[in-house]
């Protein structure tokens, strides 16, 4: 029996996950610093910090001495290609793990056994913290798996015989992910089977239009929703009215029922599309910690949601404001630490100098009529500071927690933002739609800040700061694929063009990944 | 009157070979053990009190699962559209030869 010398790579180590990077000032950035009117429940003792993941340690640590991995048995060199062949099933290219030339039958060289050994090691690492060079990660981009070295755990699970348990322990066992891995296969399905044709553009087509490209829409529709019919009549009939706005919902449109031109685009898409999106959303979902905490509040600034978890079950949601092109919301993980009630927005340099001295210019007064106060700075450029009220950028309530972009959850008194259905408007800031329920929610259980006492202190302007007793993660992240409560793969419209840089960063776009 | 001696003789004679064979066969062999007797129970447990033995009551339809609310069908929209996740349970794996 030979045995193979695998060294461990550190090249292929992912940098620790967690927070690194340090673009200060994206979004609101001085608010942080706020020199706030702190009201007497800052007393309270401060709440423990959660310990946030490590660092990425500046010095590589000495590369661990070598795992021996035993050559594998002939079960074993069957188990590894039956899964390797199947890698495609996780998004990932069977030809990157699968070393060419292997006989389809009989014992391998000593070469090509090392090779499959290989491999197993390439598929072990990629399908399970992903195909992302550690240097490739983009600042915005916080949410970053943990190092994984898989020569160990290989080198145990041939020894103990359970080289397919540990093949199948290594992807995300996450709803989200295995639905995903479902709408992969789906949605390939549908591409085997031709894909869908794209509607020719024109005009609306509603609800008893007669019009030569309704039997094309019935067709596209009957694509993705089984419960439409292929084939009908060329009239526009509440049954297919019906199709629409279920397409709608999956897409995050208006469901008004209406194809105008906006519905069209989506639904011309075409199907390889589809499955790239799964793919990058899948690449995506290996970033994540093995296990989140029961108690979180997760953001998707993609479809611009926000759910708060409780016990492992969603039990508060509402809509958002993510960041606007160009000033993205980063992928983070952080812990919220305190509720700001009332708090004054310190106006960051480039938001001031960009939008607001020049509305002062063309308006003078501007300022003074929306509540902005110029603090001067020893020798630097004076600041601005909007005092806290209804009036306020971050409206009655700011959600802070650490990181490095200076990005947090806030109130707005642009309720009016709730409404659109794509909302990606914001500095990088993630407005909430109901703020006090989320307040509520976290506060619950403070004998100092009870309901009660909030809404006193919500009669005036003044600003305090109620710390957590217990800090609760927040995972900022970004999905444009997923599955609906429905089971229905939900899609859309990727706002930042995250998905095609990722795809392109780990080469499935290059490479010409199987659709 | 010797001959109806006789037959009834040969009437007895008949059912007890009958009832020899049939013991031969063990015709009861695959019957359930019969129930052993109960005994009566020891003074000081007859001496316990009987447990309560209150009539069962009536056995009571499930009731319904309350549909989710329109809020609640929401707040799983929203919870699946920012990540679904709840584990999945493992898939159990036929069990492997350690290799030899």
């Amino acid at each position: 029996m030979s045995a193979n010398k695998h060294e461990k790579r550190p090249g292929k180590d992912m940098g620790a996950y967690g927070l690194r990077g340090g673009r200060l000032g994206r979004c609101l950035a001085l608010a942080l610093a706020a020199p706030l009117a702190l009201g007497s429940a800052t007393a309270q003792p401060t709440a423990p910090v959660l310990p946030l993941p490590p660092a990425a340690s500046p010095v590589p640590p000495p590369p661990p001495p070598p795992v021996e991995i035993a050559a594998l048995s002939a079960d074993q060199v069957q188990t590894a290609l039956k899964v390797l062949a199947v890698a495609d099933q996780h998004g990932l290219q069977p030809k990157d793990y699968l070393p060419a030339g292997l006989p389809q039958d009989g014992a391998l060289s000593a070469a090509q056994n090392e090779a499959l050994t290989e491999g197993l090691l390439r598929y072990a690492h990629d399908v399970r913290i992903g195909r992302m060079d550690p240097d490739k990660f983009p600042e915005l981009w916080q949410v970053r798996p943990a190092a994984y070295d898989p020569s160990a755990d290989l080198a145990k699970a041939l020894a103990d015989g359970r080289l397919q348990a540990w093949l199948d322990s290594l992807p995300p066992r996450y709803s989200g992910y295995v639905a995903l891995k479902r709408g992969l296969a789906r949605y390939r399905d549908i591409a085997a089977k031709g894909g869908w044709k794209a509607i020719p553009e024109g005009g609306k087509l509603e609800l008893g239009s007669a019009d030569a490209r309704v039997p094309a829409l019935r067709a596209r529709l009957a694509a993705e929703d089984p419960q439409v019919v292929a084939t009908g009549s060329a009239t526009f009939d509440k049954p297919l009215e019906e199709a629409v706005i279920r397409a709608q919902r999956r897409y995050g449109l208006k469901p008004d029922g209406v194809v105008g031109a906006g519905t069209l685009s989506y639904l011309n898409q075409p199907v390889g599309q589809r499955v790239l999106q799964i793919i990058a959303n899948m690449e995506r979902w290996r970033w994540l910690p093995p296990t989140m905490p029961a108690t979180r509040v997760q953001v998707n600034s993609g479809a611009a949601i926000v759910t708060l978890f409780q016990d492992d079950k969603p039990v508060l949601s509402m809509k958002a404001v993510s960041g606007k092109k160009g000033d993205e919301t980063p992928m983070l993980v952080s812990s919220i630490h305190s509720v700001v009630i009332n708090p004054p927005w310190n106006v960051p340099t480039r938001i001031a100098n960009e939008e607001l001295w020049p509305k002062e210019r063309a308006n003078p007064g501007y300022l003074e009529r929306n509540g902005y106060r110029v603090i001067p700075v020893a020798g630097g450029q004076p600041r601005l500071q909007q005092a806290s009220g209804d009036s306020s950028a971050l409206g009655r309530f700011k959600f802070d927690f650490d990181n490095p972009f200076a990005v947090y959850l806030h109130d707005t008194p642009s309720k009016g933002g709730f409404d659109r259905y794509a909302r990606q408007a914001s500095h990088g800031c993630v407005r909430i739609e109901k703020p006090r329920a989320l307040a509520d929610a976290l506060l619950a259980g403070d004998a100092t800040w009870t309901p009660e006492a909030v809404d006193r202190q919500l009669e005036g302007d003044k600003t305090v700061r109620a710390r957590l007793s217990k800090q609760v993660p927040v995972y900022i992240l970004y999905w444009t694929a997923f599955a609906g409560a429905d089971g229905q793969m939900h899609f859309r419209s990727d706002p930042y063009n995250w998905d095609r840089e990722l795809l392109q960063r780990v080469g499935a776009l290059a490479s010409g990944v199987k659709a | 009157m010797l001959k109806k001696v006789l037959w009834i003789a040969a009437a007895c004679a008949a059912v007890l070979l009958a009832l020899a064979v049939s013991r031969t066969l063990n015709f009861t062999g695959g019957a359930p053990p019969a129930r052993p007797v109960e005994e009566a129970p020891a003074a000081d447990q007859a001496a316990t009190p009987a447990v309560a033995t209150n009539p069962a009551p009536p056995v009571q339809e499930a009731a319904p699962i309350a549909a989710p609310t329109p809020d609640e069908l929401q707040v799983q929209e929203d919870a699946a559209a920012t990540g679904m996740t709840t584990m999945e349970p493992a898939e159990p794996t036929p069990a492997e030869d350690p290799p030899t």
